[in-house]
C-alpha cells in the first residue's frame, strides 16, 4: 500500500503538480470570472485586429490583382508623367498630366514603329449625365480609339464599335455599356436611338456584352464614344489620359516596352530616358507596384494591430499585480500550507495564459466572423472578393497571446512566489 | 504519555536576531527544549515576548539566526525554502487566529487545500475532506462560504483543514483570540480531544485562562524560557529550565 503510493506519486509527480496548479488557477479565475473577462478583453481586441487585418488587407490585394490581370498579361499601358524613382506613376495619384496626345497613340498603333504591336487604344475619361428624353442618368464617357475591341476583352452583343472614319470624322456615335442601355432604354432596342450626352445628340449604333467592375469601377456603367467626339466635343482637351498597347506575345512585352519608349521619345523630343514625360508599364509590372504598395499598408496596419496586443499584455501584468497584492494573505496561506514556490508561480503564470488564452480564441473567433462578414457584404455588392483565412496568421495570434500570457504574467506570478509567508500572513 | 514516548522536537540554544549591526532585535535568545509526541503544550507571553517567533520557528515557517533544531531526530536548521514547504505540508497542521480560510471558497475546498500540494489525487482530496469536516461536526456545512458561517464553524474548517494531511503536530496561533467565550469554549474541547487521541497539540496564546488547558505551559518573555512547568498532576518533562 505504501510502496504503491510511492511508485504513484514518483510517477505523477510533476504532471500531477502541474495540472493540480492548473486547476487551482481555474478556481482563482472562477472566483473573478468579472475581471478575467475584462482583463482579456485587450487580447480580444489586439487578436481580432490582427486576423482581420491580415484577412481583409490579402482579400483586398488579390481582389485587385485579379481584376488588373484580367485584362490581359500582354498588355502595356502609358501613362502621362515621368516617373519618380520606383514610386507609383504620377497619373496614379490623382494629378492631371497633359504631355500624352492622340497622336503618340497612332504612332504605337504603327507596326512600322512598333512591329510586336496588336493595336493601341487611346483613353478619354470623364463622368457625362446620359438622357434618351427620360431621366438623365449618371454615367462615365470613355473617349476610346476604333482599336478598344482589339485591346480590351470587350464583346459587341448588339450592333457594332465605331469605325476609324467615323472616329477621323469626329462623329457622334456611341456604344453602350449593357447596364447603361437597360437604365436609359429600359428593354427597347436601342439601336439607332438617340441620346444625349452631356445635351450632344449621340447616334447609338452598338451595346457591350456585360463584364462586371475592375478596381471598383463598373464597366457596364459607361458610355464609349470616339476619342476625337470626347476630346472636341465633350470634354474639350488636347490630350489623352493612358494609352493601352496589346502586343502579340507575353514574350516581346520589353521589346515592345522599349520599342514603345523610342517612339514616344522621338515624338517628344527627348534625348535622356531621365527626363521622359511618360511611363509605359506592364500590366505585370504594375501588379508588382501595387501589390509592393498594400504590402506596406498592410504590414503597417499589422504592426499597429500589434501593438494593441502589447497593450493588452500591459493590462495583464497590471490586473495580475493587483491581484497578487490583494491576494497577499491567500499567497502566505498556500505557502504555509506547503506550497512550494514553484506551484504558487504556475498558479499565477496560469492564470494569466489562461485569460490571455481565452480573449486569443474570443479574438480569433472575432476576427475571423468580421472578415466573414467583409466578404459577404463585398460580395453582395457584385465583386469577386475572396474569403481567406491564413492559418499561418491564426497560429501566430494563437502563439502571441500564449506568449502574451506567458511574458506579462511572469513578473506578477515571480512575486507573488517570492513572498515570505509570515509576512505575508500578517498582510491587511 | 511518559518519558519514553519519541521526541518530536528539540530546540537547542535557538537564536532569531533581527536587523543588522547596531540596530538588532533578539527575538529568541536561546530558545531550548523538548516537545516529545503526544503532548499538549501551551507557549505563553505576552505581545514582544518572542511567542509568535517561536511558533514560526517551530511551524517551519522561519529559519533560525543560530542554534539547532532538531525534529524527529533529523537536522533541520538548513532546509531551504522548498524543503521547509514540504516538511509543513507533511508535519505541521496550522490553525490560525484569524482563521485564514480562501474567502468565496466552500469548506470542503478550503479543506483540500493541502492535499493539493501533496499530490493527492482529486477523488481522494474530496472524500478525505468531507471525513474532516465531519469529525469537526460540519457535515451540514460541506458547501457553505466562510461567510455564511459563524466565527466557531470557521474556526473548525480550519481544524479540519490542519488535520487533514494527517500531521505531527497541530500548531495553533491564538485560536481562540477572534471567538466569543462560547465557541472559543468548544474549539478548545475539539483541541482537547484531538490531544486525546493522542495528537501533538501545541498553543500559542498570551491568554492564562487558556493556557491552563493544556497539560504543559512553556512561558516567553524577552525571547527566554523563563518557565516551563508541567500543569496539574502531569510529571515535568524537562529539567533544564528550572533555571531561570
Amino acid at each position: 500500500m505504501m510502496l504503491n503510493k510511492k511508485k504513484s506519486r514518483f510517477f505523477c509527480f510533476d504532471w500531477c503538480d502541474f495540472v493540480g496548479s492548473l486547476k487551482v488557477a481555474a478556481r482563482g479565475l472562477m472566483l473573478h470570472k468579472g475581471r478575467a473577462f475584462l482583463t482579456s478583453l485587450g487580447i480580444t481586441i489586439g487578436i481580432a485586429s490582427v486576423v482581420m487585418v491580415v484577412s481583409i488587407g490579402s482579400g483586398a490585394q488579390s481582389l485587385i490583382t485579379n481584376q488588373i490581370t484580367s485584362l490581359g498579361t500582354n498588355l502595356i499601358s502609358v501613362l502621362p508623367g515621368g516617373r519618380f524613382d520606383d514610386g507609383p506613376p504620377v497619373a496614379m495619384m490623382g494629378i492631371t498630366v497633359t504631355t500624352l496626345k492622340l497622336e503618340d497613340a497612332e504612332a504605337i498603333n504603327d507596326p512600322v514603329n512598333v512591329p510586336n504591336v496588336i493595336a493601341a487604344c487611346a483613353y478619354v475619361k470623364g463622368a457625362v449625365t446620359v438622357n434618351a428624353g427620360g431621366e438623365a442618368v449618371d454615367s462615365f464617357a470613355n473617349g476610346v480609339s476604333y482599336t478598344y475591341t482589339d485591346v480590351e476583352s470587350a464583346v459587341i452583343s448588339d450592333g457594332r464599335f465605331f469605325t476609324e472614319q467615323e472616329q477621323n470624322g469626329i462623329e457622334k456615335v456611341v456604344v453602350l455599356g449593357a447596364t447603361v442601355a437597360e437604365e436609359v432604354f429600359n428593354g427597347v432596342d436601342p439601336i439607332g436611338q438617340t441620346v444625349k450626352i452631356n445635351r450632344e445628340p449621340f447616334t447609338v449604333i452598338g451595346v457591350l456584352e456585360k463584364r462586371g467592375a475592375v478596381a471598383f469601377q463598373d464597366r457596364d456603367d459607361q458610355v464609349f464614344i470616339p476619342v476625337t467626339v470626347a476630346q472636341k466635343i465633350i470634354f474639350g482637351l488636347d490630350y489623352i489620359n493612358l494609352i493601352r498597347v496589346k502586343i502579340d506575345s507575353g514574350d516581346n512585352l520589353e521589346r515592345a516596352k522599349s520599342d514603345i519608349e523610342a517612339t514616344i521619345r522621338a515624338r517628344h523630343d527627348i534625348r535622356d530616358p531621365k527626363d521622359d514625360d511618360f511611363m509605359a508599364e506592364s500590366i505585370a509590372t504594375l501588379v508588382g507596384m501595387f501589390t509592393a504598395i498594400t504590402g506596406v499598408l498592410k504590414f503597417f496596419l499589422t504592426a499597429i494591430a500589434a501593438i494593441s496586443l502589447v497593450i493588452g499584455g500591459v493590462g495583464i501584468m497590471n490586473i495580475m499585480l493587483v491581484a497578487v497584492t490583494e491576494r497577499t494573505r491567500e499567497i502566505g496561506l498556500r505557502k504555509a500550507l506547503g506550497a512550494q514556490k514553484r506551484r504558487i508561480l504556475e498558479q499565477f503564470l496560469f492564470e494569466a495564459i489562461v485569460v490571455t488564452l481565452l480573449g486569443g480564441v474570443a479574438g480569433i473567433i472575432i476576427g475571423v466572423a468580421v472578415s466573414a462578414l467583409v466578404a459577404l457584404a463585398v460580395r453582395s455588392l457584385g465583386y469577386d472578393w475572396s474569403f481567406a483565412i491564413s492559418g499561418t496568421a491564426i497560429f501566430i495570434a494563437f502563439s502571441v497571446s500564449c506568449a502574451v500570457g506567458v511574458v506579462f504574467g511572469y513578473y506578477p506570478a515571480k512575486k507573488a512566489a517570492n513572498l515570505n509567508p509570515i509576512e505575508a500572513l500578517r498582510h491587511e | 504519555m511518559t518519558h519514553t514516548s519519541k521526541v518530536l522536537i528539540e530546540l537547542k540554544d535557538i537564536y532569531k536576531i533581527y536587523g543588522s549591526d547596531g540596530a538588532e532585535t533578539h527575538a529568541l535568545s536561546g530558545a531550548t527544549f523538548k516537545i516529545h509526541k503526544g503532548e499538549f503544550v501551551a507557549i505563553i507571553g505576552h505581545s514582544g515576548s518572542g511567542k509568535s517567533t517561536l511558533m514560526n520557528i517551530i511551524g517551519f515557517l522561519d529559519t533560525v539566526t543560530r542554534g539547532e533544531y532538531f525534529f524527529e531526530d533529523k537536522n533541520v536548521t538548513s532546509y531551504t525554502e522548498d524543503e521547509l514547504a514540504s516538511i509543513r505540508n507533511k508535519e505541521i497542521g496550522f490553525v490560525f487566529q484569524s482563521f485564514n480560510l480562501l474567502p468565496r471558497t466552500t469548506a470542503v475546498d478550503n479543506v483540500r487545500v493541502p492535499l493539493i500540494y501533496a499530490g493527492v489525487p482529486d477523488k481522494e482530496q474530496v472524500d478525505r475532506s468531507i471525513e474532516a469536516l465531519k469529525s469537526v461536526g460540519l457535515e451540514n456545512r460541506l458547501n457553505h462560504v466562510p461567510n455564511q458561517l459563524s466565527g466557531g464553524q470557521q474556526q473548525r474548517v480550519a481544524i479540519a483543514r490542519a488535520l487533514i494531511n494527517n500531521p505531527s503536530i497541530i500548531l495553533a496561533d491564538e485560536p481562540t483570540g477572534n471567538l466569543d467565550s462560547k465557541s472559543g469554549i468548544e474549539i478548545m474541547k475539539i483541541f482537547k480531544n484531538l490531544n486525546d487521541e493522542g495528537h501533538t497539540v501545541i498553543l500559542i496564546t498570551h491568554e492564562r485562562n487558556v493556557a491552563v488547558q493544556a497539560k504543559r505551559i512553556i512561558e516567553i518573555a524577552d525571547g527566554k524560557i523563563i518557565s516551563d512547568k508541567h500543569n496539574g498532576h502531569s510529571p515535568h518533562p524537562e529539567k533544564i529550565h528550572d533555571v531561570k
